[in-house]
């Protein structure tokens, strides 16, 4: 709080100023609108709109900004004499409103004309409206002096027809926002009146400059509908409410203050009373332009409960002071207690300073909440998820998928060439992709990787254009012969069971056409032919197969697609023990109970019908994993009958036409 | 036999396809849970970290138990899944997809690999929809 200190209304600094902050004020007490790096060599003095200040107002508890409310309920309001803890809209204590303020417009063009330059002010004046004060020749443009609320209007009339010319206004010290095309169109979406999008920028520009305190940091956007500029804009025509112009106001807010540093410097405090607002659906970007705002004021608005401030429910986290008095919300049961639960660093409420009871027991209840409410994680520290990992899944009833993977990796390392040979035909495809940025092994995380050998025929559609595309997927054997070639030789341990994971089941190829799915994932060793310490690369991989019949019924690999990744171990697929976890010592589970328990997931896991599961488990001593085991290897050598299986397993085609139920094996 | 052009435009099909689904799969997973059973075909099947499972709607309640997850997709990859002697019409297309999933509070990122078969929806062949889908933890 110390940076912030609230004090009551009229005495010195409505939010006294921080002291260690840098600050983005020119020596006028003007907020900078362009930042340190942006040009301002082509502004003129005007563009200080708010003008001259008197020294008094400098120091007063609200300088001009926002004066351009001269009277009304917002002034009644601060003189009822309450002590409101974020200042609202102050009395003229003689600050200089804006709307006396003067803006400099150059005419020119007259000189063309058949007019004189009298006779052009004269014309401007009385098609306007508007009085041109102050005016001045300069060689051949006209120099004059217009209220800020104005300048628009007589902006308007550049390119009128004067005398048988045309006249150019321009008014140079309003600036030019370089703002992005998509302020421009959220601004021109805020304000229908049709007016250009320069304008519109330079008028929410002034909005924002009159209601910006610097001594302060206060942004008071109280009473928006109220506002002279705007409605002078037309911002309020045509139901163009709050709803539009915020967003808008906000862009370009954000225009001004480029990084979190310079919002967090600049404001602290941002009042946005008498907005009738019901909730904060419209003025929600403010939590995004302003997310560490300390000092929020919706004092008198309509807000009925906190869920008419959900849009900022997890934002705003370093308030330290809210008000919503005025509000239906403060009479709700509850309300100063979920004040403290929403904004944890809250000071002061409704300027009421925290109390003490209350806190405590929020923040019990807090560390209660968060003692309690991460997901539940078990015994290697890890959240619990819904299934544990299984071992392979294996529905592969001629066991089709088993023998293609045992041959393959058999293969593999030391004649790719037989493999292409008996298992790819002109239409199968192989394409490899590299993921360098893959989760590692602890031991792996600070080695450095090498990725050259794979990256040039990586297929990695995050990165890969579309030439990349065709040239790196490999067709039919010879394409994919040329592509094996130019990877390094490897070596695979077939040995280590534990170090491969792979699922194997049914997939349909195209309509009517079933064939195998196998994905494998494990590990092999780079045979380099680097010298020097790192000669064998150890890597992991990913591997999918789908498996189709050719012509003749033969199986083909349709689609071989590998992503190599940095080594990261085998524990990830290692099964985890399950809920009905066998005793301790692995043996036997006793009871009935137990044995249909084990039997079900046997089933479940293999397919097998309940005889068939019953007798796996039987032989192997109603040892859930014994079981498993045995299973896979009893298919794996073709001992299990399909009808051992249960009829949605045996009615699932295997490779070969669907409906003709030929399998090819 | 399926000649060079069809090649070339299938391919491109089935990046083009990839693409669109990788992207708004896993936003969808990591945010935007209920849509989740509209990528699916009705009859998926599905095999989760060797749990199988069957359907959009189980995928999708399965997924209601887990705690929040923030996947990151790290490489990708695709391919038409053609088969000789069918004709030219839409094929169905095979993604493999390798990247990092972080899971509750945890900060650890676990590696994750997951292998998709896209079929064109039936009822409305424009879109494609998940039949196959296989996840491992890889790391």
């Amino acid at each position: 709080m110390n940076s912030t200190a609230l004090r009551p209304q009229g005495s010195h600094g409505g939010i006294a100023k921080r002291t260690g902050g840098r600050t983005r004020v020119d020596r006028d007490g003007d907020l900078d609108m362009v930042g340190p790096s942006g040009g301002r060599g082509g502004r003129g003095r005007g563009s200080r709109i708010r003008g001259s200040r008197g020294g008094a107002a400098s120091r007063g508890g609200r300088s001009g900004a926002g004066s351009i409310i001269p009277t009304g309920p917002a002034a009644n309001r601060t003189d009822s004499g309450q002590n409101r803890g974020i200042p609202a809209r102050g009395p003229r204590n003689g600050a200089v409103s804006v709307s006396e303020t003067l803006v400099e417009v150059r005419i020119t063009g007259w000189k063309e004309s058949k007019g004189s330059a009298e006779e052009a002010i004269a014309f401007l004046e009385r098609k306007s409206r508007i009085k041109l004060r102050k005016t001045l020749r300069q060689g051949d443009t006209i120099i004059a002096q217009v209220a800020f609320p104005k300048i628009h209007s007589i902006l308007e009339w550049n390119d009128a027809q004067f005398a048988s010319s045309k006249l150019k206004l321009a008014a140079p010290s309003l600036g030019r926002l370089d703002v992005t095309e998509r302020s421009e169109a959220v601004i021109s979406r805020a304000n229908p009146a049709n007016k250009a999008t320069v304008d519109t920028i330079q008028t929410l520009e002034g909005v924002l400059a009159n209601r910006y305190n610097p001594e302060s940091k206060f942004l008071d956007l109280s009473r928006l509908g109220e506002d002279v500029l705007l409605k002078a804009n037309g911002f309020f025509q045509l139901n163009s409410t709050t709803s539009k112009m915020f967003p808008a106001l906000m862009q370009v807010a954000e225009k001004k203050f480029t990084t979190a540093q310079q919002k967090r410097d600049t404001v602290h405090s941002v009042s946005l009373g008498y907005n009738n607002l019901k909730d904060v659906r419209a003025v929600s970007s403010l939590s995004v332009t302003f997310p560490d705002l300390k000092n929020l004021s919706l004092e008198g608005n309509s807000v009925g409960d906190w869920k008419a401030l959900d849009n900022w429910r997890h934002r705003f986290k370093n308030l330290e002071q809210l008000v919503l008095l005025g509000n239906p919300i403060t009479s709700q049961p509850g309300y100063v207690e979920e004040a403290y639960r929403r904004y944890p660093k809250l000071l002061m409420l409704d300027n009421v300073p925290a109390d003490p009871l209350i806190r405590a027991k929020i923040q019990a209840e807090t560390s209660a909440n968060n003692a309690s409410k991460p997901v539940p994680t078990g015994a290697d520290g890890r959240p619990i998820l819904p299934h544990k990992v299984q071992p392979s899944f294996i529905q592969d009833d001629y066991s089709v998928g088993m023998k293609f993977l045992s041959r393959f990796f058999e293969t593999y390392d030391a004649n790719r060439t037989a493999l292409l040979h008996d298992f790819y035909d002109a239409e199968s495809l192989f394409s490899l992709s590299v993921n360098t940025s893959a989760p590692r092994t602890k031991e792996q995380q600070n080695t450095r990787q090498f990725w050259d050998e794979y990256i040039p025929k990586s297929r990695n559609l995050k990165r890969v254009s579309l030439r990349g595309r065709v040239e790196r997927l490999a067709m039919g054997p010879d394409e994919i012969s040329k592509l094996w070639a130019q990877l390094p030789a490897t070596k695979h341990d077939l040995a280590n069971g534990d170090a491969w994971s792979f699922d194997i089941w049914p997939v349909e190829v195209t309509t009517g056409v079933m064939g195998m799915l196998c994905t494998v994932h494990a590990e092999f060793q780079e045979l380099n032919e680097v010298d020097g310490p790192q000669k064998i690369v150890r890597r992991s991989f990913d591997r999918s197969f789908t498996l189709r019949p050719d012509v003749l019924g033969e199986v083909k690999v349709a689609n071989d697609m590998l992503v190599v990744r940095a080594y990261g171990g085998f524990d990830s697929w290692k099964p985890e023990a399950p809920a009905a976890a066998a005793p301790a010592s692995g043996t036997a589970k006793t009871g009935e109970a137990g044995k249909k328990e084990m039997c079900e997931r046997l089933i479940n896991q293999t397919g097998l019908k309940m005889e068939w599961a019953n007798m796996c488990l039987e032989e192997t001593g109603w040892n859930l994993e014994n079981a498993w085991k045995a299973f896979l290897e009893a298919k794996a050598n073709g001992a299990i009958p399909p009808d051992a299986y249960t009829t949605t397993t045996t009615n699932v085609p295997t490779i070969g036409t669907a409906g003709t139920g030929d399998g090819i094996l | 036999m399926i000649n060079k052009t069809s090649k070339e435009s299938s391919i491109k099909a089935s990046a083009e396809g990839a693409t669109k689904f990788v992207d708004s799969y896993y936003e969808a997973i990591n945010t935007k849970r209920a849509s989740l059973e509209n990528f699916y075909d009705p009859n998926a099947s599905i095999v989760w970290n060797g749990n199988p499972m069957t359907g959009g709607a189980a995928f999708s309640e399965f997924f209601e138990h887990m705690p929040a997850t923030h996947y990151e997709v790290q490489s990708y990859d695709s391919q038409p899944m053609l088969v000789p002697g069918t004709s030219g019409g839409p094929c169905n297309y095979m993604v493999i997809v390798s990247g990092s999933v972080k899971y509750g509070d945890s900060k650890e990122q676990r590696g994750f690999s997951e292998t998709f078969v896209l079929k064109p929806s039936s009822t409305d062949p424009n879109r494609y929809v998940v039949a196959t889908q296989g996840f491992r933890l890889v790391v």
